[in-house]
């Protein structure tokens, strides 16, 4: 190795590089946007190759985090500092249910203002059109203070104070009988009126919610008791010192956490202990490594194609950085080109699947963050390997 | 005309030769171009066992049954959404002279406890007849076998791992009802529950509350020279209908296409599926293109030695196919140690049959000749005079 190569190598390069590609003062800035530009037909196909790879890391990627996120959607809804939940209820899909006396007891603890409890239970709900019966889930708490955030509080606090009152979730799969405001609905023989809609959207699991006031569930399940509790803090109560008390004094038949402890405890069961976890997880990490590989190899053809024109470059007498500056430059408009259209891509493939399952599958700023970074040094990583063909290029060899 | 095909044949063993002797030439070269081409078939292979997997996973319990017909409910949607059937439905049935012996089953959901650990799990329960004519399962066969006592249950042995120690022997409750394992079967239904066990129908009803006149569903068998279709055919016009009639096929059938089309994760697996496909066929359109054009260079050398853009032509298609082929072999020892590994963790059937290996071949043998297809015009055009 020449000991301008070693001067020249490692990220400092990279950093230089990159920051040259982009420096208006360089005479020859556009150039290699030229160079590829050149034959745009072939341009389109490497653009389409890098958007694939890109889209297949967006549709597993976003495949698993609508997985989990469905999964631990109760969690994210949640309206309060804590919640709290039977201790054999390790995940949210499991119905063990809390002794009513522990939410009086928190209740009355220091630094909590009220205990919101939640109930949970499977109905059917009729089609009189199809003369069929589906099986619905239906949440119910006290009309008051609503435990999650659903929609707007005083409008469900107002319809749910009416006795046999539902509120049906607009965003359940449509498999449901058409419910309009004001009508009728039957659940499990008995005939409720809709009062209203929510939004909460179905998980996995459950196709479709339904809303009530405690005190219609009551009337269907006189022995129902809380699936959960929500926590109000009074103003001014630092919540971790009030679940360290809640901790101490309760026995340890409860479990008290944040929402968002909650959220995560629940996205690291499905990851860890639920078969579809793995499977998808599996999925995507191929995804993502396939995805990349795909990239490299998509880029590293593109410019080893054209080492003939570098060749003769460095043959007048450009030097080795400049080389390198134009091979960043094309690297970085071809993973940008390719990362736009698989972005659209797996715009459409997202929406086709939100659609078709109504789960919250969706583009998020931390998805496209990581995927444009992982396109971006895929791109550059094999932009410097071709480099080095680049460097070893002998114009002499060449013709 | 016996000269000519002879002159074809030779013609094209020297393409076959040429194209070996050109891919061997650099080994190194071989390595990356068979990984790199290996790697959207991986993706393809393994997306397309995952999606094979999950369809026949959601009807293994229904395929441990020997039946030509189900009778279940105008309600059903799938296994453990079945609705219930009206007894008398199936007496109403066994009224057709074709129809030799019913069988019903009743799926309902529980909680199993764990004793060791005082830990509930949801879990599925089955009841069934005590018909073993009826049972193909051989598990299940040993397993009714097994079910003397009103407290014995079946397990599967596929349940997570919050059911606990599930060996033969070990006690456990089921809605607070004490309840010995006697026998283990394997179903592994996690795209619907934790866990099932199975329990005669007698005993059913005390794990699961429901009303005695009703079943999840009803299974029938047939005369020997019965055709099903046309019983199920008497059998629509004949029933009520709060029950619909399938044949065994056409149930199986239904339950898959429920699956992909409608349940969540059927609908992720599939457009992972299609995806992959698609991915992986325009991936493998560009590799291999790029690695033909890349020897665009022996190509002119060929020509300007005299040959014939034909078999030029031949050589480059040669060559596709060995490096489709190649890699494809690859790719599936690759995605079978992942599959392997899958399968160990969540039992889902995930091996590579031979019906999807070979579509998979087939599409990657498709897309290799496309894209020499793609490059023919490069490949004919190669002018020596331009490269040297």
């Amino acid at each position: 190795m020449r000991d301008s190569d070693r001067k020249n190598s490692g990220l400092f390069v990279l950093a230089r590089n990159i920051l040259r590609a982009f420096s208006p003062k360089r005479s020859s800035f556009g150039m290699g946007i030229r160079l590829i530009a050149f034959n745009p037909a072939r341009l389109l196909a490497a653009f389409a190759g890098i958007a694939v790879a890109v889209a297949v890391m967006f549709v597993e990627l976003g495949l698993l985090t609508g997985l989990l996120n469905s999964q631990a959607l109760m969690a994210s809804v949640v309206r309060g500092e804590l919640v709290v939940l039977s201790e054999a209820r390790t995940d949210l899909h499991k119905w063990n249910d809390l002794s009513r006396i522990r939410l009086n007891q928190i209740a009355a603890a220091d630094g909590v203002e009220r205990v919101i409890p939640m109930y949970q239970g499977n109905m059917g709900l009729s089609d009189p059109d199809t003369n069929t019966v589906r099986r619905i889930l239906v949440i119910a708490f006290p009309p008051e203070d609503l435990p999650i955030a659903i929609g707007d509080p005083e409008e469900i606090a107002r319809a749910l104070r009416t006795p046999n009152t539902i509120l049906f979730d607009r965003r359940s799969r449509p498999i449901y009988a058409d419910l309009v405001l004001g009508g009728e609905a039957e659940i499990n023989d008995l005939s409720y009126r809709v009062g209203g809609f929510v939004d909460l959207g179905p998980d996995v699991i459950h196709d479709g919610v339904i809303v009530m006031s405690d005190a219609s569930y009551f009337a269907r399940f006189p022995a129902a008791r809380p699936i959960m509790g929500v926590i109000r803090l009074s103003p001014g109560a630092n919540p971790d010192e009030v679940r360290a008390n809640l901790v101490a004094s309760l026995p340890d038949d409860v479990s008290v956490f944040t929402p968002d402890e909650l959220h995560q405890r629940e996205i690291s069961f499905t990851l860890r202990s639920a078969p579809l976890g793995f499977l998808f997880g599996i999925g995507m990490f191929a995804g993502l490594v396939i995805g990349a590989i795909t990239c490299y190899q998509i880029l590293f053809n593109e410019i080893v194609d054209r080492l003939k024109q570098y060749a003769t470059l460095k043959a007048m007498g450009f030097s080795e950085g400049f080389l390198r500056g134009l091979i960043v430059e094309q690297a970085l408009v071809l993973a940008c080109g390719g990362f736009a259209g698989g972005l659209f891509f797996a715009w459409i493939c997202y929406a086709y699947i939100a659609e078709k399952t109504a789960l919250a599958v969706q583009l998020s700023l931390e998805s496209v963050t990581l995927i444009l970074v992982l396109a971006i040094v895929m791109c550059i990583a094999a932009g410097l390997l071709a480099l080095r063909r680049v460097s070893t290029a002998d114009p002499a060899e060449l013709y | 005309m016996f000269s000519q095909l002879r002159k074809v044949l030779s013609l094209n063993r020297g393409c076959f030769f040429i194209a070996v002797a050109n891919l061997m030439q650099r080994r190194l070269r071989l390595v990356v171009a068979l990984a790199g081409t290996s790697v959207p078939i991986v993706l393809l292979l393994m997306q397309m066992a995952f999606l094979n997997g999950a369809q026949l996973q959601v009807t293994r319990f229904y395929e441990a049954f020997n039946f030509d017909i189900a009778i279940i409910s105008s309600d059903y949607q799938f296994l453990v959404e079945g609705g219930a059937v009206d007894r008398v439905r199936l007496t109403q049935a066994s009224a057709l002279p074709e129809i030799v012996d019913t069988f019903t089953i009743n799926i309902g959901n529980s909680r199993w406890t764990n004793k060791a650990t005082e830990r509930e799990v949801p879990t599925l329960v089955f009841g069934i007849d005590e018909k073993p004519n009826f049972l193909a399962d051989p598990r299940f066969r040993r397993g009714l076998d097994a079910l003397r006592t009103n407290r014995s249950v079946l397990v599967d042995e596929f349940s997570l791992e919050g059911f606990g120690d599930l060996s033969i022997g070990i006690e456990g409750e089921i809605r607070g009802i004490d309840v010995n394992i006697v026998e283990r079967f394997q179903l592994g239904l996690f795209f619907y529950a934790d866990g099932s066990t199975i329990v005669r129908n007698n005993d059913f009803a005390r794990y699961v509350p429901k009303d005695p006149l009703t079943i999840s569903m009803g299974l029938l068998q047939l005369d020997g020279n019965a055709d099903p279709d046309e019983v199920r055919d008497q059998l629509i016009s004949s029933l009520p209908d709060d029950v619909r009639v399938m044949t065994y096929d056409e149930f199986i059938a239904a339950e898959r296409a429920f699956f992909i089309t409608t349940k969540p994760i059927g609908i992720f697996l599939q457009t992972s599926m299609w995806v992959a496909f698609l991915v992986g066929s325009v991936i493998l359109l560009q590799v291999i293109s790029t690695d033909i054009v890349n020897r665009l260079k022996e190509f002119a050398t060929l020509k300007a030695m005299g040959f014939g853009p034909e078999f030029v032509f031949g050589i480059g298609l040669f060559q596709a196919l060995l490096l489709a082929t190649g890699a494809f072999v690859l790719a599936l020892v690759v995605s079978s140690v992942i599959l392997g590994l899958v399968a160990s963790v969540t039992h889902l059937p995930t091996t590579i049959t031979f019906a999807l290996g070979s579509l998979a071949f087939g599409i990657v043998l498709t897309m290799s000749v496309l894209s020499v297809a793609f490059v023919v015009r490069r490949i004919a055009g190669a002018d020596p005079a331009e490269l040297y």
